[in-house]
Formats: structure tokens, sequence, C-alpha cells
């Protein structure tokens, strides 16, 4: 006996809402309850903060030292960025690219080359925060890979989710 | 008070006032033949989507180390290359072009589901989290288990368990576009709770094109836009976030599916124009599921079994 038409659409309805609220509710908690929210197949709302590739493809500079603030190479780009706290991200972009190619050399090629034109249009008038910078750019390296296969062990990321 | 009266004031809301249907009956059968159809311009469209990145993901699946391989092949170990890999492609091709030429085959439906399953599973097992496939891949679980449709002419029941499996699809796409939009809310939301400095600035798009740009390194034909005109750039993403948030609400409106999908296409060109950030994946299935959804132009989703009078 197949069931009742009204008993078809509330299976469906129940099953499309726990669904829903289940997914929804596993994006919040899971991270905190099982540390990753990458089970798959479920979908995350969450995804750009814990997704791993965004680490496999960090921009890692060898600077020792960025505005009298030391550091240990090779340094993620990223973390440059979190000892400069106050500056948005296009400006951070901006003056990295700047500091890029001031090096020259392999240096300009080390940071952001293809980050379109406009970006840098108006750089110079931009007053600098960091105009009293000195660094040492030594070399790059884009890909956690070849981080890892040259530094193994040497450094571990404090993000959730993966990464080095 | 049980589940079904503590829920039906927010679905009537979902769902809007009821209207008087004066040809339920015809209203069914269009929308069943619609729904056939547009689950075939699902896998042809699919079919020509694999066959276009079919050897970009042979390559990339046949270089990769598995760093960290997902649970539902852990117990293939050696074989994952050697066999899984070229099942996902060739497999995603076979039961593409099975159910495209035979939409009512479960067979081919159910190939094509668990390939690009592989695919998406295998894709996620080094590392990366390919977020734009995970709609194709619900979407090809969910027609999987359509029922099954014979010689004989279906009955009003087949025919609206069809119709309502293909809008469940339809609807679980949905949800994942409002997570995004409930996650970037949240995102807004936490900065005062946090004492964080708020990014919801007039630059934040501006901002989140330049992280895109640093970390990927890619070429945008259209980024200039971002920089130079930051205003348009937050207004439009105020936008965004807000076609996030309406995207299960949408899924109940049927007559809004086109109109959504033309917008869910454009914001997915948009990304990839500033950000070159590419949506491929996601703009597939969306055009087949909303775009030509079987539900917007001619009649609304029948939202039951029509009765016969007696």
């Amino acid at each position: 006996m197949s069931p009742r038409p009204q008993a078809r659409n509330r299976f469906l309805k129940i099953t499309l809402l726990a669904f829903f609220f289940g997914q929804l509710g596993f994006s919040m908690f899971a991270l905190s309850l099982w540390g990753t929210e990458n089970v798959f197949p479920l979908y995350t709302w969450n995804i750009f903060h814990t997704r791993p590739d965004k680490f496999n493809t960090r921009h890692f500079l060898l600077v020792s030292r960025l505005d009298g603030v030391e550091f240990k190479p090779p340094v993620d780009i990223f973390d440059i960025k979190d000892r400069f706290p106050g500056i948005d991200m296009y400006t951070f972009a901006q003056k990295i690219h700047i500091l890029g190619q001031e090096a020259g050399g392999p240096a300009a090629r080390s940071v952001l080359p293809l980050i379109h034109e406009s970006l840098l249009r108006d750089h110079k008038q931009v007053s600098w925060e960091f105009a009293e910078l000195t660094y040492e750019v030594i070399g790059y390296h884009l890909n956690r890979r070849v981080i890892n296969k040259k530094y193994l062990g040497r450094f571990e990321s404090k993000r959730p989710g993966g990464g080095p | 008070m049980n589940l079904n009266s503590m829920l039906r004031p927010v679905l009537r809301h979902l769902r809007g006032p009821r209207r008087f249907d004066p040809q339920p009956f015809h209203r069914q059968s269009e929308a069943f033949r619609r729904t056939r159809a547009a689950v075939q311009v699902f896998y042809v469209i699919s079919l020509i989507f694999c066959v276009q990145n079919g050897h970009w993901g042979l390559d990339r699946l046949s270089g990769s180390q598995f760093s960290a391989v997902l649970w539902p092949f852990k117990i293939f170990g050696p074989v994952l290359q050697g066999w899984l890999v070229p099942f996902s492609v060739y497999g995603w091709i076979a039961g593409a072009l099975g159910a495209a030429l035979f939409p009512d085959s479960r067979a081919a439906r159910a190939l094509h589901g668990v390939a690009v399953f592989t695919f998406v599973g295998l894709l996620n097992s080094d590392g990366h989290f390919a977020h734009n496939y995970f709609a194709f891949m619900w979407i090809s679980a969910i027609l999987a288990f359509l029922p099954k449709i014979g010689d004989v002419a279906p009955g009003r029941q087949r025919r609206q368990n069809y119709i309502l499996g293909f809008w469940a699809a339809q609807f679980v796409v949905c949800t994942f576009y409002f997570m995004t939009g409930v996650w970037k809310v949240r995102g807004v939301l936490e900065c005062p709770l946090r004492g964080i400095e708020c990014e919801l600035t007039h630059k934040i798009l501006t901002n989140i094109g330049a992280q895109e740009l640093i970390q990927f390194r890619g070429f945008a034909p259209t980024s200039w836009l971002l920089f130079d005109y930051p205003w348009i750039a937050f207004v439009s993403y105020l936008g965004v976030i807000g076609l996030h948030l309406v995207s299960v609400h949408v899924a109940f409106r049927p007559h809004w599916h086109a109109l959504y999908g033309g917008l869910r296409i454009v914001f997915h060109l948009g990304t990839l124009a500033l950000f070159g950030v590419d949506f491929g994946a996601m703009v597939m299935p969306v055009t087949a599921l909303f775009l030509f959804s079987p539900f917007g132009n001619y009649s609304a989703l029948p939202r039951a079994i029509p009765k016969r009078s007696s």
C-alpha cells in the first residue's frame, strides 16, 4: 500500500528541514566540537576560514627584518600583515608590492607581480606609514609543499583547518 | 503542540498565500513535463562541463599525492590513482551521457552521481576543499533518487514525487547560498561582540579583492573597478549578501527562480571578472536548475497532488 500523499510530502518536508538545520548547526558548531568543518560530503558555510587550499597557496617571503621587526624566514605574508594591525589589506597590498619593487632583482618578483596595475596606480600619493621600513628580501617561495620540503618542521601554522 | 503545528506558520509565510488553481491537473502535467526536460538539461550541461574539464581533472588527480584522503576512499588504498581517478572522470562522462540520452534510467543517473561523488571526494583528498563542486555533487545525488518513470503514463502521485524530487535539489542549492550569506552576516555581527575592528567599511570588497590577488596571484580583467570605485563595490557586496540571504525564500517562490538564477550567474561571473575566481562549476547547475526552472515561466510549483472533485 503506497503511503498517503500527505505523508510523502511530510517526509520530504522533514527531510529537507533536517538537512537545512543539520547543515547549519554543523557549520556553526563543528569547529568547536570536532576541530574541523571539513567533513565530506557536508557543505560548510564557514568555508573560507578553513579551506586548506588557501594555505597551500600562501606566499612565504624570506624576510628577516621589516620596519625594525625581526622575522625568522620563511614567513607567511599574512603573518607579516598580522604584525602591522591597523592598515587594511588594500593598503598592505600596495605597500608590500612597492617594497618588493624597491628591492629589485629577484625580490621584485617575490611579491605580487600579478597584482593589477590599478592597485598600484596611485601609490605615489599614498603617505607611507612604512616609509622608513628597512628590510631584507632574500628569496621567495610560493607553495607550501615547496616550503615543507625545504624547511620541513621549521614552522607550524597557528590557524585551524590545515596548512603547514 | 506537535512539530507540524509549530512549523505551519513559518511554512505558510515561506510559501505565500494560496491561490485558487483553475486547472490543477493540467498544471501538474505541464510542470512534470518541464521537470523531465530540466533533468535532461542538467545532464547535458553536466556532460558538456565534464568533457571540457575532464582532462584538467585527470591531470590534476593523476599527479596528486592524496595527502589527506577522505573517509570514503581510505579503504581503497593504492587503487586510488590506478582505478578510481579514471573512473571518476570517465564515469562522470558516461553517466552524464547516459542520463542525457535516457533521463529515466536510474542506472545512468546513479553512475553519474557516484562518479561525481568520487571526483569531488578525490579532489578534496589532497588538502583542498573544492566547495564549488558541492552543488553538482548534491544535485546528482538527489536526482539519482527520482522516482522511476515507466512506459505507462505515471500517475499523479508519481508525477508529484518527481517534481518534488527536482525541487528538493533546488532547495539544497539554495541552502548552500543561504549559509554563505549567514556566514557573512555573522562575520559582521561578531565584530562588536569580540571587540575587533569591523571590516564592514566601504572598502570591504576592495580589501577582499586585494587579499585574493595577493593570495592567488591571479589575473582579474576588471579588478580595477574595485579599487577605483570602492563605493560601487561596497553596494554590490551588500546586494550579494542580500541575494544569499533570500535564497531559501526563493526556493519557495517559483516565479522568482529565473530571475534568481540570472542574478546568481551575474554574481559568479562577477567574481571571475573582479577576483579571477572561477565558479563555473556553480554556474552550470544554477543554469539548469533556476534559469530554466520548470516552475518559473509557465506554472508555479504544484503544492499538492491535484484531487479529483467528487
